[in-house]
């Protein structure tokens, strides 16, 4: 028995000395150029999509079929994502087909995968390979954007996607290298008006917040907090942070100039619901008055509400309840508010704001 | 014993030599105590000795008196640390410290007190 | 910070019932003054009772065992266990029996009672001033002021949990019961300023949860009341003129009333005259511009889980100018 330990030991520590002269000689080709052998590449795709499956499993997929969503993914993946693995009517970029492993084009393989499998590579990323983590673990609204336009994507034009993610620039006769080189030589506002628009209305359709003839000093504070992580978010975290301090300024500006929207036709009563909260909250449960902070008088430090598209509003409120929308000073002052609002009070409230003009609100 | 006059003499000499000259006549520590205690400094400061003083708005005075500076502008000294009390934005403007009402008598006894947290 | 309870000496619970502004043993009003001989009949009654009984234990252990026989016979047992507690029990029922029917009940019918409704919301006071007919005169918070010499009758209820109302140096405890209405009716002897606190656990900063009484002469006290009845001062110099615009522009109205602006809010206390009040955030800390500035910047701090959050948003100078304005409100 004590001979065949020995024996194991020697043979144990001859084999970790062995890989560490061969790891240190580095006669192992770490060459990318090369690619892997057969074998492995076929053992860790096994592993890979193994560990997928696996820890994909208890994911509850929501309802995914909301044009706003789907419009919201494709263009975080225009900004993050086409430039490795291609999109509808684009090319994956040469630098990027040589990662191992190479970035799938996923116009081909997104079926490969369920939707929970897509959530999670999505949100965790993968080892070993070039695929990233979502920057912002606490969004998992975002990411299900993502998998919204993913699950859209086989079978896209390129027309399309280029609506989808361009907005009003896809018209704008540029292509794709000429808007990057854009993106990077200072043009900001057109990166931001890919999703948000010149207007900064956020392409009338709710998937983007609307922004126009918003504070400015709100607005430079959202970036700022943005481009730190104060508040989280895997969309706008990755815009924010390649701006500088004088940059966000300007796109302050120009956005504050903007015209407010005006309120959508919308009655009922939530609406009116929400207007008795917004005028006078809801003292017995300790409510403010939204319009003391958020009507046109208010301090130009906080946002106005009046015009913003409902599901904006809502879903804003909700980060709050689920602490994801960040820990900031100003988030002491809102997120206890935001706790104590029932469901129903949250829709009519941003029932209310949708429907009325910045100057028609006041307190 | 013989030679004790000698002896108190020298003591009384050696007894004013030694220890930091005080440039003012210095406050009582003790009335400052109860001076910073019901001025409510304790709201925005942590003051060791002072029941409830654990404000963190602003700096904690725990071993003020080894600070050289008063506010990393003023040298820390009882006279000029009363008047800091008394009226600190008019040393420095953009403070969130106001002026707090006490009389001169209280604010150089607060600056004795301050003085002696080492 | 509090004074008297946290000195050393104070901690003392003789020294500390024996004098300052929250003394259960200094009286200043005829409940209190009534409750009074019973505590020092029960303690002194009680430590008599305490050293004989610690005599006769003594003596049934220690002495030799003719000379004790005598505590076994059945007479003495029934004398000094039976009819002695029976004795001095029923006694002290019929004073405190009495005692309670006097205290806190109706009001004697000669004075017309000043009525205050106390509403106890956690962690504060809502007082407001009642006429004749019970209809609201003024509202303020945490600070009761009281003519001398003329009982007050406290219309207590609740906002929220059950609280408890009281002044030990002019009466006994009341609880503050939601869904109910409870009466206290006390009186103040002298002038001065006596402070009560909440008696009954309330969750959160109970503990931070007091208020002071403050009794003036009948023509002092007549003269705040219609001050008080005053909508706010306007602002006297530009730095308060600067806090008050910060004040309205950052939603502070929507929890806060100031009578005479735009702020109407009426979850948290009025503060149309803060600046004329003795302490801050329900008697915790003194009113002055640095705690009003410490207060608004970092009370989650100072009095954990309470209602209002912090404003950590403000610069140093705003946070002077707001408490500029708010010290003016007097």
């Amino acid at each position: 028995m004590r001979r065949a330990l020995r024996l194991i030991a020697t043979v144990a520590g001859v084999a970790i000395v062995a890989a560490f002269l061969f790891a240190w000689s580095g006669i192992y080709n770490i060459a990318a150029s090369r690619g892997h052998w057969l074998i492995s590449r076929l053992a860790i795709q096994f592993a890979m999509q193994s560990s997928v499956r696996t820890h994909a499993m208890g994911i509850d997929v929501p309802p995914l079929d909301d044009a706003a969503l789907v419009e919201r993914g494709a263009a975080h993946f225009q900004g993050s994502c086409a430039l490795c693995h291609g999109a509808p009517g684009v090319e994956r970029n040469p630098v990027a087909r040589r990662l191992i492993p190479e970035p799938p084009p996923l116009d081909r393989k997104v079926r490969d995968w369920k939707t929970r499998e897509l959530f999670w590579i999505v949100k965790h990323g993968i080892k070993y390979t070039g695929m990233p983590a979502w920057v912002a673990l606490e969004r998992d609204d975002e990411v299900w954007a993502v998998v919204a336009f993913l699950e859209e994507m086989p079978g896209m034009s390129g027309e399309t996607y280029r609506r989808l993610a361009f907005g009003e620039l896809a018209d704008a006769g540029t292509t794709r290298r000429e808007l990057l080189e854009g993106e990077r030589t200072g043009e900001h506002v057109s990166a931001c008006a890919r999703c948000h628009g010149f207007d900064g209305r956020g392409r009338e359709s709710g998937a983007f917040p609307d922004i126009a003839g918003q504070p400015a000093p709100y607005l430079l504070r959202a970036l700022r907090e943005y481009a730190s992580g104060i508040r989280p978010s895997g969309i706008m975290q990755p815009v924010a942070a390649e701006l500088s301090d004088a940059e966000m300024r300007r796109l302050a500006d120009h956005y504050a100039r903007q015209r407010p929207r005006g309120g959508a036709d919308l009655r009922g009563e939530d609406v009116a619901a929400g207007r008795a909260i917004a005028a006078h909250g809801v003292p017995g449960r300790g409510i403010p008055a939204c319009n003391d902070c958020h009507g046109s008088r208010a301090a130009a430090d906080y946002p106005r509400l009046a015009g913003q598209y409902a599901q904006h509003t809502i879903q804003q409120i909700m980060l709050w309840r689920q602490d994801a929308r960040g820990r900031g000073t100003y988030a002491e002052i809102m997120g206890p508010i935001a706790e104590r609002l029932t469901d129903a009070e949250i829709r009519a409230v941003a029932a209310y704001y949708a429907s009325v003009n910045r100057d028609g609100d006041a307190p | 014993m013989k030679g004790w006059p000698l002896a108190l003499l020298v003591a009384a000499i050696a007894g004013g030599c030694g220890g930091k000259p005080e440039h003012v006549t210095a406050g009582d520590a003790a009335m400052g105590r109860e001076v910073i205690a019901e001025a409510g400094c304790g709201v925005c400061h942590e003051i060791p000795g002072i029941a409830g003083a654990r404000g963190r708005l602003g700096p904690s005075l725990a071993g003020l008196g080894n600070r050289r500076l008063i506010a990393g502008q003023l040298p820390n000294r009882q006279d000029v640390l009363a008047r800091w009390i008394r009226n600190a934005p008019a040393f420095a403007p953009q403070t969130a410290m106001p002026p707090m009402p006490l009389d001169e008598n209280a604010a150089r006894d607060a600056a004795a007190y301050l003085a002696r947290l080492r | 910070m509090g004074g008297r309870p946290f000195t050393p000496l104070g901690l003392l619970l003789l020294t500390g019932g024996c004098g300052g502004m929250q003394a259960v043993l200094a009286p200043a009003g005829p409940d209190a003054a009534a409750v009074r001989p019973l505590s020092l009949v029960l303690f002194t009654g009680g430590a008599v009772i305490f050293l004989m009984v610690m005599g006769l234990a003594a003596w049934a252990i220690l002495t030799r065992p003719e000379r004790r026989r005598w505590l076994s016979r059945p007479g003495a047992i029934v004398a000094m266990g039976g009819i002695f507690p029976v004795a001095t029990l029923t006694a002290l029922l019929v004073h405190a029996l009495l005692l309670t029917e006097w205290s806190g009940g109706a009001p004697a019918a000669a004075d017309t009672p000043l009525r205050i409704e106390v509403i106890g919301e956690q962690w504060w006071w809502r007082v407001t001033y009642l006429d004749g007919d019970g209809a609201p005169i003024v509202e303020t918070a945490n600070e009761i002021r009281i003519p001398v010499g003329r009982p007050v009758e406290f219309v207590l209820k609740s906002a929220d949990v059950i609280h408890s109302f009281w002044v030990p140096k002019l009466g006994g405890k009341r609880d503050m019961i939601p869904g109910r209405v409870n009466r206290l009716t006390l009186a103040a002897d002298t002038p001065g300023v006596f402070r009560g606190q909440c008696a009954e656990y309330c969750g959160g900063p109970h503990t931070l949860m007091a208020f002071e009484v403050v009794a003036l002469p009948p023509e002092d006290f007549d003269r705040w009341l219609s001050a008080e009845r005053e909508p706010a001062r306007a602002p006297a110099h530009d730095r308060a003129t600067q806090g008050q615009s910060l004040f309205l522009a950052h939603g502070c109205g929507g929890c806060h009333r100031v009578r005479g602006t735009e702020a109407d809010g009426v979850i948290g206390p009025d503060l149309t005259h803060l600046g004329s009040r003795r302490r801050i955030a329900a008697a915790s800390f003194p009113m002055n511009q640095g705690t009003l500035a410490g207060w608004i910047a970092d009370n989650q701090h100072l009095k954990p889980g309470n209602h209002m959050p912090s404003f950590a948003i403000f610069s140093g100078v705003e946070l002077r100018a707001l408490a500029a304005y708010l010290e003016g409100l007097k």
